[in-house]
């Protein structure tokens, strides 16, 4: 049987819970070298597969680059095209009276077809139609105003003026207000 | 007791001494490991992110040829960058023919500038003919490039006659000056544009007559002899 034997002179000899201490104390640095060894793998790791991830987007974006600048020409097109037609929208979207013409034609008809009555002057703007309209007798001005009043191409019809005159006859301004 | 106290110390001062440099050295490898892990990460983030920017450029412009076949310069005839008056004079005169109208007065304003860097001219010009065809006439200008606005007019009537004294605008616009840098975004052709850009190709171009050769095949005289 081993028999332990100290040597060491009792005033010299550590204590018990100086021993305990260091005992957890030095539990504590072997958790902490682990910790240590497991973070630094990890990061490594991470730091590795980062770094790869990112060499692999360097390489996809200057392939990219090469790609758009040897597609130049079409960007051009592109880009000349985008810009002509923002601003043919803007041509396009202001007022003007190219769409009034078929409406104030359907509206010219009705007067021509009817009998005793002419157009003698009509202004178009964009903000509506002024006609100056003749009318020989009140049965042709009854005749022409009903179906003028069933004509849904214009939002208002206002008979802004009517005058008579002996010698011609009934002369009657009509504005023709548009849609917008 | 301070013999005991000096030995307890000189026990415990190289265990703890290590545990201190440990546990230093592990939260430095943390930190500066976690900060330099989120800063890769991050940047990376940023990197894909532009990667995908190209990406979408690069598509975008491959698809250009399929959306926009063949040449477009026709576009700087819809709205001309010069020579707006030039178009829009040489169509108004086309149309009065093709209609059998007779033109008169004929003047053209100053260029003005719009929206946007839109600018338009006005051309005034008179009109006469038969009623239908003035109409028809009128109308053709709203399917005519380079694009024009009919601005006003006023029509009067004389026996079996109609006269249009009528305002055009028409527009032009100047060319863009650059394209967007390389790492610019690029906006497809909506459909909308696409639709704009197929309904414009329909539109009458305005014609010049050429100039011909004479074909008089007798000998010119030599005028050094």
């Amino acid at each position: 049987m081993d028999k332990r034997i100290n040597l060491i002179p009792t005033e010299m000899a550590v204590p018990a819970r100086a021993v305990k201490l260091a005992k957890i104390i030095n539990k504590f640095s072997t958790i902490a070298t682990i910790l240590l060894i497991l973070a630094s793998v990890i990061l490594g790791s991470l730091f590795f597969y980062y770094s790869l991830e990112r060499t692999k987007i360097k390489n996809n974006t200057e392939s990219l680059i090469s790609k758009i600048s040897s597609l130049e020409k079409s960007e051009q097109k592109l880009v000349l095209a985008k810009d002509r037609l923002a601003k043919i929208k803007i041509v396009r979207d202001s007022k003007s009276v190219n769409n009034e013409i078929l409406r104030y034609q359907e509206f010219s008809n009705i007067i021509a077809n009817a009998t005793g009555s002419a157009i003698t002057e009509a202004v178009l703007t964009s903000k509506g139609t002024d006609v100056s309209i003749i009318f020989v007798d009140s049965a042709s001005l009854s005749e022409v105003l009903s179906p003028l009043s069933k004509l849904t191409n214009y939002k208002k019809i206002i008979l802004s003026s009517l005058g008579f005159n002996p010698n011609t006859g009934f002369l009657a301004n009509i504005l023709l207000q548009y849609e917008y | 007791m301070n013999t005991n106290l000096k030995n307890e110390i000189n026990f415990l001062i190289k265990p703890v001494a290590i545990m201190f440099v440990v546990v230093v050295l592990t939260l430095t490898v943390a930190v500066l490991g976690f900060n330099k892990i989120v800063l890769i990460k991050s940047e990376n983030e940023q990197a894909k992110e532009k990667e995908m920017v190209f990406q979408t450029k690069a598509l975008i412009l491959e698809q250009v040829e399929t959306v926009l076949p063949g040449d477009i310069t026709f576009l700087d005839v819809v709205l001309p960058s010069r020579g707006s008056v030039l178009y829009g004079l040489s169509q108004i005169k086309n149309q009065a023919i093709i209609y059998n109208l007779f033109l008169s007065n004929v003047k053209s304003g100053t260029l003005i500038p719009e929206n946007a860097g839109v600018s338009k001219v006005t051309i005034s010009f008179e009109a006469e003919g038969e009623e239908q065809n003035v109409y028809k006439f009128l109308d053709s200008f709203s399917t005519l490039l380079p694009l024009m606005n009919i601005d006003k007019v006023s029509l009067s009537k004389s026996a079996s006659l109609v006269r249009a004294n009528v305002s055009i605008n028409v527009f032009s616009a100047e060319l863009p000056k650059k394209i967007p840098a390389l790492t610019g975004v690029v906006n497809e052709l909506t459909t909308k544009e696409v639709a704009l850009l197929k309904e414009l190709a329909t539109y009458t171009l305005p014609q010049f007559i050429e100039p011909q050769v004479s074909e008089t095949t007798g000998q010119k005289e030599d005028p050094f002899n």
